[in-house]
């Protein structure tokens, strides 16, 4: 990887802190997913209410199960930052612990997707039944998907720090996986409102 | 992955030494920013949950407004505190903070795209408050002319909305087929079908068959003489009957049809088209159908039925099987659905066949069905044991 930041490397005077690269590109990623969402929530949103047919939102959304799942998936969002400071302070049987418990919240959301899907399925909401259907599948399952590439991601670090010794080097590496879940995160906590709540007034 | 530059390390450096620099107890903090995170959420859960028990004294808006408050708070706490974005670098947050508003952008852009067609051809669902009920009648004139133009702006977005084939030459047959009176009276041999009148003798000569039910006729007032004599004689006077009268339907064609108007072109044409053609076997056709709706014994209270409340489930017009789903229109004020009723019942041909004292739906036929509250199932049942056309 070489800089990609104009006068980066020669310029030093010019610059506050040094940017790192890998972490630019994260945050740039997450700019874009933010689009990405976006549309789909936006999607959603603008769909909500037209299906001619049912199964409709408040047939079949179960807040008290949907509020459980954002829970997990917010302390799981706390067990990575705990993660992250455990291996700047190169503590690595506690980054490994709470590593395992990102991984393990975060199957535990998808556990509960996995469930409200097919009990939606049962109830006759498939992807092609109506608009709702459509829509909140695409948007929730592109969600479940990047939970699914987070866990695998975090679980390849826990395996990397059986492979070879870390260090506090390797901080940056889990801090841009961090970057990650956590935005994975706050894009539910729009979609817990959105399409969750919201509903329910 | 490639090895690590020395920016890396050195952007490491920073972060970690920064980071200890202004958060000496950061587990704690982290700590704090969970409990706070989960409050929130349980927050939101009893808002919703609980709205009616606890919140009572906040409106829907509130609540609405509050969620939204909370939603966001929580997406900041986790992207300032969890994610550093407070204290890091400030590119980051300029790359984010573009990405989040082109993201806000795409977002109140598609809401604006379809709500503001909404606003200009439907009423929000949400007009239930005695307030709006009385602004109602005086906006419906302005809002009339408001729809039609509207209506037209907005028919062909609606058209290429839902992608079906558009079978011009078929939607042509389907006119042709169309049951009219003349046809049905004339012709028991042509193939076209199951008419009132052929119908009704089935039914008649049917064992087994349910009784007809007929509902009470709380508008027998306007429409009293039509409705008696379409119980004495199921299919309609023939056309030329109506026509030497002097102008088919002569009561519909003079109602103020241009709410109506609006309000098909806006909602229903994209299904039923814009000729009231409707799309074979999905979309039943109104042109030529309708008339033999409203002729039927009990058809006037079904069409109001119909529109209040939508319809579901497969039936057959004249032969052939429709099965597409008709939505509820229960938003709409009284005055636009019997616009409406009165705009497809004197459009298309319509009113040529309809005698010419029959009576333009008024806005109380309408109110007077409301309190039915039948689902789309039971709109089809109603249909079913009206054996309508």
């Amino acid at each position: 990887m070489s800089s990609l930041i104009p006068g980066h490397t020669t310029h030093t005077e010019h610059r506050s802190t040094p940017l790192s690269d890998r972490k630019l590109l994260m945050w740039i990623f997450l700019a874009s997913d933010c689009m990405f969402f976006a549309a789909l929530i936006g999607t959603y949103l603008v769909y909500n209410g037209r299906s001619l047919v049912g199964p409709y939102p408040t047939d079949i959304l179960d807040i008290p199960l949907t509020t459980v799942s954002t829970f997990v998936l917010l302390m799981s969002s706390f067990l990575m930052v705990l993660a992250l400071h455990a291996i700047r302070m190169n503590d690595i049987p506690k980054f490994r612990l709470w590593t395992l418990g990102v991984a393990f919240f975060g199957s535990i959301f998808l556990g509960f997707q996995v469930y409200e899907f097919s009990h939606f399925i049962y109830e006759g909401l498939t992807l092609q039944q109506n608009l709702f259907g459509s829509t909140f599948f695409t948007l929730t399952g592109t969600h479940g998907v990047h939970v699914t590439i987070g866990v695998l991601w975090l679980l390849s670090l826990l395996i990397i720090s059986y492979v070879r010794p870390m260090t506090s080097q390797d901080a940056l590496s889990v801090e841009i996986a961090g970057l990650y879940w956590h935005f994975v995160d706050i894009v539910w906590i729009v979609i817990f409102t959105a399409v969750y709540l919201v509903e329910f007034i | 992955m490639a090895k690590k530059t020395s920016n890396d390390h050195a952007a490491d450096h920073a972060a970690s030494s920064s980071e200890n620099h202004h958060e000496g107890s950061s587990v704690g903090f982290y700590i704090f920013i969970a409990l706070v995170l989960g409050a929130i959420t349980y927050l939101e859960f009893a808002l919703v949950e609980y709205q009616d028990t606890w919140f009572t004294a906040l409106s829907n808006l509130w609540i609405l407004v509050l969620l939204v408050v909370l939603s966001v708070v929580k997406f900041i706490l986790v992207v300032m505190f969890f994610m550093h974005l407070k204290g890091d670098h400030r590119t980051f947050a300029g790359f984010f903070s573009s990405g989040m508003a082109i993201a806000v952008g795409t977002l109140f852009a598609l809401s604006a795209l379809f709500t503001v067609r909404s606003l200009a051809t439907a009423q929000t669902p949400q007009q239930e408050g005695a307030g709006v009920a009385e602004a109602q009648g005086q906006e419906a004139e302005e809002h009339g002319a408001e729809q039609s133009e509207q209506g037209t702006e907005t028919e062909a977005s609606l058209a290429h909305r839902f992608e079906y084939p558009a079978p011009k030459t078929l939607n042509v047959d389907i006119i042709d087929l169309g049951p009219r009176p003349q046809l049905v009276r004339g012709g028991a041999n042509s193939a076209t079908v199951q008419t009132d009148a052929g119908n009704s003798q089935t039914a008649s000569s049917r064992p087994g068959g349910p009784p007809p039910i007929t509902l009470p006729d709380p508008f027998a007032q306007g429409a009293g003489g039509a409705a008696g004599q379409n119980a004495a004689q199921p299919a309609a006077p023939p056309a030329g009957e109506a026509q030497a009268a002097g102008g088919a339907a002569a009561l519909l064609v003079d109602a103020d049809t241009s709410a109506g108007e609006g309000v098909y072109n806006g909602n229903c044409a994209s299904c039923h088209q814009a000729t009231g053609a409707g799309v074979p076997g999905a979309f039943p056709p109104i042109a030529g159908h309708a008339p033999e709706l409203a002729l039927a014994e009990g058809g006037r209270e079904y069409l109001v039925n119909l529109l209040l409340y939508g319809l579901q489930g497969e039936i057959q017009i004249s032969g052939q099987a429709y099965n597409g789903a008709m939505p509820a229109w229960a938003q709409f004020s009284d005055d636009e659905l019997a616009s409406t009723l009165n705009y497809v019942l004197s459009s298309w041909g319509n009113a040529e066949a309809l005698p010419p004292e029959y009576a333009a739906f008024t806005a109380d036929e309408v109110a007077a069905q409301r309190d039915a509250a039948l689902s789309t199932a039971e709109v089809y049942e109603l249909r079913q044991t009206l054996e309508l056309p």
